[in-house]
């Protein structure tokens, strides 16, 4: 069933926008399955607090029910020093063990599915499919991938293109984004020689984009 | 016991509040950390912020989610990557670089705005249960569940916000939703 049909006109709509984030249902039954579990976790960490400031009112008005003479100043500095204490073991619980390891990004390239006002959804996905190809001929299987999803996974670049009628042929447009900047560090824009056939000009962009990234310090 | 008694109803309304925005927020995480444990540590954290803080706040939907655009930009710090978060990259669709994408990137405006404007929702369940079919792709028995409504319900209930959003983009005019297609 796709998608439009699921939600009707305007699933479909927000999907072709980029306006959707679809989770796959293994995600959907796992949030499901999870939802106590993560309600519990909150209720400790909140309640914990709570609790260490209960015990310690409790002690307090027990030492003042048994009647020992402990001065103001001497009580005070001990609640302070309890306090201290708390707040230490409260942080060394919760603390991570050590940072987490950086996450590297991959030399990879996730290209979205171009975008066109005058052609359909197809030829748009045809484009993205033929740069794809040509990326991988060229820098070797698993280089780029087509995105499947909102995210950008750990691809050191993104690809965003939009291919549009001409005069009986068509023009791609290709941007390429630093996943790390976030700048556009890459443009260009090639001439099909006839519609739907988008192969030669990916071919002519990888080309182009080999002679930029020759430029860079990429170990690929 | 008053204090219990304050103590019990805050909890009695963060467990609502949990309830309600719960699979929109870690939905949400999801989406942008890509990772289900990392996205529901950071939900915990969210919560956390927002138990300390219920009292203050009024529009808790927008509120759970500035938090949580916040701990994602934690996150990636953490992480320790100078990368962007995902959201960066998406709004480079609105970037107005290339030409052709001009019209894609008004009209992608055009509808976030349509679908952000609280006046097609009568109350915050629909708006949740918009999220949860149009954005997340639940179907209308899991999001139904979710919010104590039953598949039908959800259905009905999705249906009229469509309806009424398909008018808001009418009267943008955005005639054709076949167009935009």
């Amino acid at each position: 069933m796709s998608k439009i049909e699921k939600n009707g006109s305007l699933g479909g709509l927000l999907g072709q926008y980029g306006l959707d984030a679809p989770l796959s249902p293994e995600i959907r039954a796992r949030m499901a399955g999870d939802y106590d579990l993560v309600y519990r976790k909150i209720s400790e960490k909140t309640v914990r607090p709570a609790l260490i400031a209960a015990l310690a009112a409790w002690i307090f008005f027990l030492v003042k029910k048994a009647g020992i003479p402990v001065p103001l100043a001497k009580m005070t500095a001990a609640a302070a020093v309890t306090a201290s204490v708390c707040a230490g073991a409260y942080i060394a619980m919760n603390a991570p063990m050590s940072t987490p390891p950086a996450q590297e990004i991959a030399q990879t390239v996730t290209i979205r599915p171009f975008v066109s006002r005058s052609l359909d959804a197809k030829a748009g996905v045809a484009c993205a499919e033929a740069l794809r190809q040509a990326l991988d001929d060229t820098y070797g299987r698993g280089f780029s991938r087509l995105a499947s999803g909102p995210g950008m996974g750990n691809s050191r670049w993104a690809v965003f293109g939009a291919v549009e009628k001409s005069a009986g042929s068509a023009v791609m447009i290709v941007k390429i984004v630093d996943a790390r900047t976030s700048r556009t560090v890459f443009m260009t824009e090639e001439k099909c020689a006839a519609q739907g056939d988008c192969d030669s000009a990916a071919g002519r962009v990888v080309k182009k984009f080999a002679g930029w990234k020759g430029k860079t310090k990429s170990p690929r | 016991m008053t204090r219990y008694m304050i103590r019990s109803k805050k909890e009695r309304e963060f467990r609502e509040c949990y309830a309600l925005h719960y699979p929109a927020v870690l939905g949400y995480l999801v989406s942008k950390v890509g990772s289900i444990d990392d996205a529901e540590d950071i939900c915990q954290e969210v919560f956390i912020r927002l138990y300390g803080n219920l009292e203050k706040v009024r529009d808790r939907r927008s509120w759970l989610m500035t938090a949580a655009r916040f701990e994602i930009t934690n996150y990636f710090n953490k992480k320790a990557t100078a990368r962007s978060d995902a959201a960066d990259i998406d709004d480079h669709q609105d970037d107005p670089g290339l030409a052709a994408q001009d019209s894609f990137a008004e009209n992608r405006i055009i509808i976030r705005d349509v679908i952000e404007d609280p006046a097609n929702y009568e109350d915050e369940k629909e708006r949740i249960l918009f999220d949860l079919i149009a954005i997340y792709q639940f179907s209308y028995k899991e999001a139904g569940r979710y919010l104590d409504l039953t598949r039908w319900q959800a259905e009905y209930k999705y249906r009229r916000i469509e309806k009424r959003i398909l008018a808001r983009l009418n009267e943008k005019g955005i005639k054709e939703l076949g167009d935009l297609l």
